[in-house]
């Protein structure tokens, strides 16, 4: 018993003096920038600067890093790899895991720390999973998510999990150009043969816009990417399973319209006002046509400004960081409370006193 | 009031060249000082540059101006083709830019609210390209011109015209542009001794002395192309005047020869 309660005192003072490991695992994208990937840096730069012992966890050795697309006070981060061997994990440690690794539940089933899922695309939660299987099953009790809707769906299909939504935010390079919009027009679809599509039909169906340029979104640097999205006069969108929508976020912070196609599950910002949405893919190049149009006549609609400007007050840095810091200072807590608790319990009578 | 006058003008002068009149000519003039006063924001000045003869002065005596404009009415004494009209339009023009103007042709209604807002960002520019829509003498749709310098790879910058980029391709629009007048005088204007090409010439000698030219991507001008008993529907269509194809590519050669000289000379095509 004297040795339990050596271990609940040793794991009180582990987190009471933030010692506990808070572990991100992360895809390896190979060097290719992915907003999912960016929240797990941004998520333990918060914690690290709070200071929280927070680290990025990769899978395998020749994990690419985020070096090409993320800046240094991401990239330098403290990471850790499983494959190594060297990964300790004890009971007052947190391992955050993103939705699409549900095949690494199973490994990490008998790691004895809270186990949490990060889940940004609620499409990938069914992918990696056994049939029958739920995060319960393997000792998941609690979920981080970006929005109301994707909370919603999370409840219908794990009703005991404890759900909370972190809004996410978005670095302050996404800004307007100073200088006046370009006619180049910033596309982003989930799937690269979609652009390609979209470009071949519009240049077929607008031969009078053939000089306009396209710009694909694909593996470029965070920054290049928040600066093409500034000087363009339009984005084009098209991700009918996107659980949050970064890109279109990204884009009406830099004050640049979307045309875009709505998502089966409609993210809480989304409103009919707030870009030009169609239901029907095959329309967004007739609809491209026709802004195109209306940009190079100066007849964009001044309200279709003012309503992007409104949907994108909500997503601060700040806030953001704050809840990033109170979720896990809360649980840590809660933590301690239980541990206190425990070490109550086990502590013979008057041996305090 | 004064402070409201001055926001809602630029410092243009809009040069509009007229040399005959007729009934349709008339009804051109009318629509194009109609597409100035429809401007969301107005030039500064309009100066008619007209050639001295009887009937024109008949008409513009009794021409209702409307009040909306500040118009000048010059009588040009010397040479009434359109480059020595220009010419003479800027020479005695008092503004910072000035913008050409063709009888037949009409600025869109954001031309000069979208300059203000280019030359606060791009103040290094010399010359403002409208996006130029080409039309029949119908009004219906057949092109743009002015627009390909922001294709991607046509030109050295996206939106920007260069000297090398000139020698590649001719076809740019002037009229419309708005220019300032320095860089105008600086380069020596619009060559009267060029048949087809002095538009091509001209610029080719404005960025050779290092004028910066932009295209405004934002559709600025409305230009009737090739509108019966126009110069250049002559060029193409009018028996006496018409240009062979020797003559025409002379015309380009001559262009790319002369731009290194601000000065004008005569040229004259001889067949072989």
């Amino acid at each position: 018993m004297e040795e339990q309660l050596k271990q609940l005192q040793n794991g009180l003072s582990k987190l009471k003096n933030k010692e506990s490991k808070i572990y991100f695992l992360t895809q390896d994208t190979e060097g290719r920038a992915a907003a999912s990937v960016s929240t797990n840096y941004t998520y333990v730069k918060y914690l690290k600067d709070e200071g929280y012992d927070a680290y990025i966890l990769y899978e395998k050795k020749n994990y690419k890093g985020v070096s090409e697309w993320l800046d240094t006070e991401y990239s330098g981060l403290p990471h850790v790899t499983i494959e190594d061997g060297e990964l300790k994990v004890g009971p007052q440690d947190f391992v955050i895991v993103p939705e699409i690794y549900g095949h690494v539940l199973e490994q990490i089933m008998k790691m004895p720390c809270t186990k949490i899922i990060l889940c940004q695309a609620y499409d990938y939660i069914l992918e990696t999973l056994n049939p029958g299987f739920g995060w319960a099953n393997y000792g998941v009790t609690k979920c981080i998510t970006t929005n109301e809707t994707q909370k919603e769906y999370i409840k219908t299909i794990f009703p005991t999990i404890e759900t909370t939504v972190i809004s996410p935010s978005f670095p302050s390079y996404f800004k307007p150009s100073t200088k006046p919009k370009k006619p180049t027009v910033t596309i982003h679809t989930r799937e690269p043969r979609d652009t390609m599509k979209i470009i071949k039909a519009f240049y077929l169906q607008n031969p009078q816009f053939k000089w306009i340029t396209f710009k694909d979104m694909r593996n470029i640097s965070r920054k290049d990417f928040a600066n093409a999205l500034s000087e363009s006069c339009v984005s084009v969108w098209v991700d009918r399973i996107s659980g949050f929508g970064t890109f279109p976020l990204e884009s009406m912070l830099c004050k640049t319209p979307v045309v875009g196609t709505l998502p089966v599950l409609k993210p809480d910002w989304l409103s009919n006002e707030n870009a030009i949405w169609v239901f029907e893919e095959t329309k967004i190049v007739e609809v491209l046509g026709n802004y195109m149009k209306s940009w190079l006549e100066d007849a964009v609609p001044e309200n279709l400004h003012n309503k992007m400007e409104d949907t994108v007050k909500g997503f601060s840095e700040e806030k953001e960081k704050m809840s990033v810091i109170t979720y896990f200072s809360d649980m840590i807590d809660d933590r301690i409370t239980e541990l206190e608790t425990s070490i109550n319990k086990l502590t013979p009578v008057g041996a305090n006193s | 009031m004064q402070t409201l006058k001055i926001m809602n003008n630029t410092d243009v002068t809009v040069i509009l060249p007229v040399h005959e009149t007729n009934e349709k000519i008339n009804e051109w003039f009318d629509k194009a000082i109609k597409s100035i006063v429809q401007s969301k924001i107005r030039p500064g000045k309009v100066l008619v540059v007209s050639s001295n003869n009887k009937d024109l002065k008949t008409f513009l005596e009794s021409w209702k101006q409307p009040e909306e404009l500040d118009i000048t009415i010059s009588y040009n004494d010397g040479l009434s083709d359109f480059c020595s009209q220009i010419n003479y339009g800027v020479s005695i023009c008092e503004t910072e830019f000035f913008s050409i103007l063709e009888c037949d042709d009409e600025y869109s209604n954001v031309w000069f609210k979208q300059f203000n807002e280019y030359v606060e960002a791009y103040d290094e520019v010399d010359i403002f390209l409208p996006l130029v829509v080409d039309t029949d003498e119908n009004g219906q749709f057949l092109g743009f011109t002015n627009e390909s310098l922001w294709a991607m790879g046509f030109s050295e910058e996206l939106g920007y015209l260069d000297n090398p980029t000139l020698l590649r391709y001719q076809n740019f629009q002037t009229s419309g542009m708005i220019m300032r007048k320095d860089k105008f005088d600086e380069i020596g204007g619009l060559k009267p001794s060029f048949k087809l090409t002095f538009t091509y010439e001209f610029l080719l000698r404005a960025t050779y002395n290092d004028a910066i030219v932009l295209t405004v991507p934002k559709v600025g001008y409305k230009h009737t192309n090739q509108r019966i008993n126009s110069l250049f529907w002559d060029y193409k269509f009018d028996t006496n005047r018409q240009l062979k194809t020797d003559e025409a590519k002379f015309w380009i050669e001559a262009a790319k020869k002369e731009y290194f000289f601000t000065m004008d000379r005569e040229l004259v095509f001889e067949e072989n």
